[in-house]
């Protein structure tokens, strides 16, 4: 038995309450180790990577109207799942004419879940046989990474069009546009103070080019 | 371009445009992907959007380094944590 005020156990006390503010200290890491959360997904990762899990070489049966979904997951630079990253798939035609569509659209943005990964639901082919290419941006603030898929539309019945992914973002329509419209404004636009907003802008070599002006939301 | 829509949750996390060049005509940009919280954020705070529920109008400019006619459509998306809207397109 060690007396209360002993120096022994003084010095034991001394020595837990040390080991606790260790722990304290080391404990927000611990537990979000334990979390799995990784400190990328707290703030914006400093690069990032598109990885293609579906959809790459992929043969579109045409006379089923059928495409494989393109399906990608975005990485941060320690190759772990980037969660909220806006992914623009967008379709360029091939050579011969051959290829796709979204609903009609030639673009689709789609947001990463959790898993990092996100789907582009509804890719139909067109009736051409040939190649085509499915360009993929993937943007997190101002950090961007691209890819490129390719599918070729065939005439074949030993295609098949694969089943939609349970990763597939939720139901569609819970926004929804009731229409837009462009009109050209005459002179001067004046430059309002308008909220700073974060673009991603894919560019071409060739052709005008366009810049983003002031955007007001009102009811 | 004006764009009305709505958000049931009352969120949009991005808008995305994409322009499609007038026939013989060459845009060096084609996509743009605009940050839409900075934007709606405030206005689903704000009492005026309580009066029209999830309804907007988002105005939005853009500037082009030629004439306009370059332009022969733009399709618009509206992305938010439940997923995307269908694509809207102005000609």
């Amino acid at each position: 038995m060690i007396p209360t005020h002993s120096p022994l156990r003084n010095a034991a006390r001394r020595a837990t309450a040390i080991v606790l503010a260790i722990f304290l200290l080391q404990a927000p890491a611990i537990f979000a180790q334990i979390a799995g959360i990784s400190a990328s997904k707290a703030g914006a990762p400093m690069a990032l990577q598109i990885v293609i899990l579906e959809g790459e070489d992929a043969l579109n049966n045409i006379r089923q109207r059928t495409a494989r979904e393109p399906i990608v997951q975005v990485q941060d630079e320690n190759h772990k799942p980037v969660a909220g990253a806006v992914v623009l798939f967008t379709i360029k035609r091939g050579a011969k004419g051959a290829s796709a569509s979204f609903g009609g659209g030639a673009t689709l943005a789609a947001v990463t879940g959790l898993d990092g990964i996100a789907v582009a639901k509804g890719l139909t082919p067109n009736a051409l046989k040939g190649a085509f290419t499915i360009n993929v941006q993937a943007s997190v603030a101002s950090v961007t990474a691209s890819a490129v898929i390719t599918q070729t539309n065939v005439i074949s019945a030993a295609t098949t069009a694969s089943a939609s992914s349970q990763a597939a973002i939720g139901a569609a329509h819970h926004v929804g546009l009731f229409g837009a419209h462009f009109w050209i404004v005459a002179g001067t636009i004046a430059a309002a103070s308008g909220a700073i907003v974060t673009t991603l802008v894919v560019t071409h070599q060739n052709g005008a080019t366009i810049s983003v002006g002031n955007g007001t939301v009102k009811p | 371009m004006a764009i009305l829509g709505y958000s049931n949750i009352r969120s949009v996390d991005h808008v995305v445009f994409h322009f499609v060049p007038a026939q013989g005509k060459t845009l060096s940009t084609s996509d743009i992907s605009i940050d839409g919280a900075a934007l709606f954020g405030p206005y689903y705070q704000s009492a005026a959007s309580n009066t029209v529920g999830s309804a907007f109008e988002y105005d939005q400019v853009f500037n082009l380094s030629e004439d306009a006619s370059v332009v022969g459509a733009v399709q618009v998306t509206l992305v938010n944590s439940l997923g995307s809207s269908q694509t809207e397109t102005a000609q």
